[in-house]
């Protein structure tokens, strides 16, 4: 009796080799698993909140120019030319049957932080400083810097966030661009167009 | 030994289970957190769509409130406590009158967790032809000793005796400037258009103000009706001719000299080109109904045409012409202005030339309104506003011109509790929710309306919506509903 059980005490060389080469496999592949699983999560994290920003951002600048007077907007070029920056005055409501705007705001890009920053009495005193959105692109989606339309959209090197004035309408075009951890980078692009409500 | 090595194996029994138990508590609280990171991102987003519809529905709201007003409602829709139901969600609109026919209306949309609350301000107008009053849309040339001034018929016909001391003030008003040659004289307002101003000859009068106006006046926009066409009219001799029938189209219409073309109401024509030349008379009878004249291309009445108003009644002629430009309308190799209105004597009713240069003659006497795109009043002329006309034209449209939209704080209650049913925030049955359409506040309003009956005769009401019976209506000619007196 005492024979056997001093026999069966341990565990051959082979066995312990096999046991730790079947549990190497499997934590291998637990981990191979996991890391995949957590990239495409990484991944898929980072593409939603790229374009929940650039919906946020682009409702944000939909919603500040529908309530602008359109006589407001500065600079007030027609459409085909862009401009990366709009100034405009909201209104504030009706006294004595006439429109009463608010203080000048303004939406711009700002490429050096590829960021868009909205400015309440730019330039002055009174100056607000507010960022709605980072990872903005120089350049909008398919455009590069060569005089040339390149995203046929009729326009020329285009900034990453673009205003097309036309009267009372305003086209917004927006690209953001994030670089991912595996580096790949994801882009976003909407445009809006927008109807200054107040004249 | 034995003892030992049992002992051995006994303490290592559940080593298995505690380091599973670990990993899978590890993984578990792994999950858990990707898990919450992604509900997170995911009610980030649901938020975001319910904010949007919450905007939608307060826009749907704003637009429902808007065609309220139009049709002569107040503009609330639903309350907090008793909402309109839309889609998913609700919104309610709460209109205020600001004075001065200006009326506020802030609506709230509410679905899901979503919240929005947009102000929308209006100002309502009438859009009847003397709802202008004596106006031009370009400059007003008021000659010397011209005159304007105004009175109430109050329904009455007939020449007025006016007394300018209990006379309502006349309403002269311009898009441009104004210019009173020597000792014209208008008894009211002269009101130019915006940064426009009011020029004074010697011994000219204004006896109310003339302070710029701070917007524009739109014109009434015109719709030309559309007639089976007739064929032309072209009377010489001493020819008489009378069209009677509710609506008429001719191209063309030539009043020679002795002759004699009368319009009797209730009638409605249009004609491309009027002409009554000089010695060719007139005359527009309303004693039965009213008359509405179109002219399209070209109104040409010579100095010596004989205007004849028997019933001298204002509110029972109306002269529209929207003909426009200088051009050879008679071939004779010189142009013709699209209006030349050089009649002499009384003319009683609306005259409008929204797109032409009308020039009064110094022997001209209007009672009634008129307008037009460029309004000069001759020498001597004399203009008498009729304020009856304001409330006699049951034609009337009513414009409503949209001030200000904006997006404002949403209702404090509504603004506490951001829970995903909007019904349970409200405290409503949703099943017991009225459509948009039927949440209406106001339960009736006053309508003024002109039409055919069944038989195709004229007809006309003015009273509360409710008690008016559409069965009998056979067309409508024109249509008019204002908030309940």
């Amino acid at each position: 009796m005492a024979a056997r059980f001093a026999r069966r005490a341990g565990f051959t060389l082979l066995e312990i080799l096999i046991a730790l080469t079947v549990v190497g496999l499997v934590l291998g592949n637990i981990v191979m698993v996991m890391r995949s699983s957590s990239d495409a999560h990484d991944e898929e994290t980072s593409r939603a909140t790229l374009e929940l920003q650039l919906d946020q951002t682009l409702d944000r600048i939909v919603l500040a120019l529908m309530a602008a007077s359109s006589e407001s907007l500065e600079p007030g070029a027609s459409a085909p030319a862009f401009h990366d920056r709009m100034e405009y005055m909201q209104s504030l409501g009706v006294n004595d049957g006439k429109l009463v705007l608010g203080a000048p705001e303004r939406i711009e890009m700002r490429i050096d932080r590829g960021e868009i920053v909205w400015i309440e009495n730019p330039e002055s005193v009174g100056e607000r400083l507010a960022t709605w959105s980072r990872w903005v692109r120089e350049y909008l989606e398919g455009e590069e810097p060569n005089g040339v339309d390149d995203n046929d959209n009729g326009l020329v090197d285009e900034s990453g966030l673009a205003f097309v004035l036309d009267g009372t309408q305003v086209t917004v075009m927006l690209s953001l661009e994030r670089r991912e951890s595996n580096g790949r980078t994801v882009v976003y692009s909407r445009t809006a167009i927008v109807h200054c409500r107040n004249g | 030994m034995h003892r030992g090595i049992g002992r051995g194996r006994r303490s290592r029994r559940g080593g298995v289970l505690v380091a599973t138990l670990v990993a899978t508590i590890a993984i578990g609280a792994l999950s858990v957190c990707l898990l919450e990171l992604d509900s997170t991102r995911l009610r980030q987003q649901v938020a975001s769509i319910d904010n949007k519809r919450a905007f939608n529905l307060a826009e749907a709201g704003l637009a429902e409130a808007y065609f309220s007003v139009k049709s002569g409602f107040s503009g609330n829709i639903g309350t907090q406590a008793d909402p309109a139901k839309y889609g998913d969600g609700l919104f309610w609109v709460e209109a205020t009158e600001l004075g001065e026919n200006v009326i506020g209306m802030e609506s709230t949309g509410m679905s899901g967790s979503g919240r929005a609350t947009l102000s929308l301000v209006v100002k309502r107008q009438s859009q009847s032809l003397a709802s202008m009053g004596v106006m031009s849309s370009q400059d007003i040339t008021v000659g010397a000793r011209a005159l304007v001034d105004a009175y109430d018929s109050k329904g009455g016909s007939g020449l007025p005796l006016i007394d300018p001391l209990t006379a309502p003030p006349a309403p002269l008003r311009s898009n441009g400037n104004i210019s009173i040659g020597a000792a014209g004289i208008v008894r009211g307002n002269a009101v130019p258009g915006p940064g426009g101003s009011v020029s004074f000859g010697l011994l000219s009068i204004v006896t109310g103000s003339t302070t710029p106006a701070s917007s524009p006046v739109s014109m009434v926009p015109v719709e030309v009706p559309s007639f089976t066409k007739s064929a032309d009219i072209e009377l010489s001799g001493s020819a008489k001719h009378v069209i009677d029938s509710p609506e008429a189209q001719v191209d063309r219409i030539v009043v020679g000299t002795g002759t004699t073309l009368t319009l009797r109401g209730p009638t409605r024509v249009v004609v491309d080109q009027l002409t009554v030349q000089g010695g060719g008379g007139f005359e527009i009878d309303t004693t039965g109904g009213k008359v509405e004249l179109y002219v399209t291309d070209w109104l040409n009445l010579a100095s010596t045409a004989k205007l004849g108003f028997p019933a001298q009644d204002t509110a029972g002629f109306k002269l529209i012409a929207t003909a426009t430009g200088s051009r050879d309308r008679d071939g004779d190799g010189t142009a013709d202005p699209a209006v030349r209105f050089q009649a002499n004597g009384p003319f009683f009713g609306s005259l409008y030339a929204p797109n032409a240069r009308l020039a009064l003659q110094p022997a001209c006497e209007i009672y009634g309104s008129v307008a037009a795109q460029r309004l000069v009043i001759a020498d001597g002329a004399k203009v008498h506003f009729d304020a009856a006309l304001l409330t006699a034209d049951t034609a009337a449209t009513t414009l409503v011109t949209p001030l200000s939209w904006r997006v404002v704080d949403i209702p404090v209650q509504v603004a506490r509790d951001l829970s995903e049913d909007p019904f349970d925030v409200l405290a409503v049955d949703e099943a017991t929710l009225s459509k948009p359409s039927e949440s209406r506040v106001d339960s009736d309003v006053e309508l003024s309306i002109k039409y055919l009956d069944l038989s195709l005769s004229f007809q006309s009401y003015v009273g509360p919506e409710s008690a008016f019976d559409w069965s009998n209506v056979s067309s409508v000619i024109g249509i008019f509903r204002q908030p309940l007196p």
